[in-house]
């Protein structure tokens, strides 16, 4: 469509909101398994993290996309001692999710203002369209 | 004061070949006619209108989609709406100006 010149900034924006709807997601999920000591085949949860990349469609579109979701391996897990846990070790020791509630929490502020910045720029943009076409009056 | 600026040939050719009801056709010099760009415009708005309308029934039926992507595809189409108006009134005004045109 010839108008699509008008929406690409809300385009790319748009891209970015959905992004970041993903990352909260992921970090929903985190939160939520944070002391998930089974996952189905007897190992913790891990916590995950996403990727972004950037959607390139010339040189002037770009927005962003999930790359991919990836399990962080480098924190490690933590063990405490539980005896009376059903996943205990012969030593009364489970290990616990690397999830670290305080830093998901930081994530999750991160990504509800990014969320805001993207949504106003968006919002801005609406009104400098409306405000363009108030030059026909 | 620079004057008034004269009708331009175009203008005049415009009013005098196409009538606002009339069917889509290129005119003779080449260039787009006062229906055919009015058809354009509107036909643009009315794809927009029947995206958001497509966008807003999956998200209520819960066939995907998220919030914001509604809000986009009903911005589009409210602004493409408002493109259309803004393009209608300025053609006509500048047909019905040439219609009054004393000779």
């Amino acid at each position: 469509m010839s108008l699509d010149g008008m929406f690409q900034g809300l385009s790319i924006s748009a891209s970015a909101l959905s992004a970041e709807r993903a990352r909260m997601g992921v970090i929903a999920q985190n939160l939520s398994q944070a002391s998930t000591t089974n996952r189905g085949d007897g190992t913790p949860y891990r916590r995950k993290e996403v990727v972004f990349e950037s959607v390139l469609e010339g040189t002037l579109q770009g927005g962003v996309q999930l790359a991919e979701v990836v399990e962080d391996s480098a924190t490690p897990l933590v063990r405490q001692h539980r005896p009376g846990h059903p996943d205990a070790d012969a030593n009364g020791m489970v290990t616990l999710p690397n999830v670290n509630t305080a830093f998901e929490m930081v994530d999750l502020l991160q990504s509800s203002r990014a969320y805001e910045a993207n949504l106003e720029a968006m919002q801005v943009q609406v009104r400098m369209a409306e405000k363009a076409l108030e030059l026909g009056r | 004061m620079s004057g008034v600026t004269p009708i331009s040939p175009e203008l005049l050719r415009i009013a005098a070949t196409e009538s606002p009801t009339a069917a889509p056709r290129a005119s003779a010099t080449g260039g787009a006619g006062f229906s055919e760009i009015l058809n354009k415009v509107v036909t643009e708005a009315d794809g927009a209108q029947k995206a958001s309308d497509a966008v807003l029934n999956d998200f209520m039926n819960g066939k995907g989609g998220s919030p914001h992507e509604v809000m986009l595809a009903l911005n589009k189409a409210d602004l493409s709406f408002r493109m259309m108006l803004e393009v209608r009134n300025k053609l006509l005004d500048a047909y019905q100006e040439v219609m009054r045109t004393q000779v």
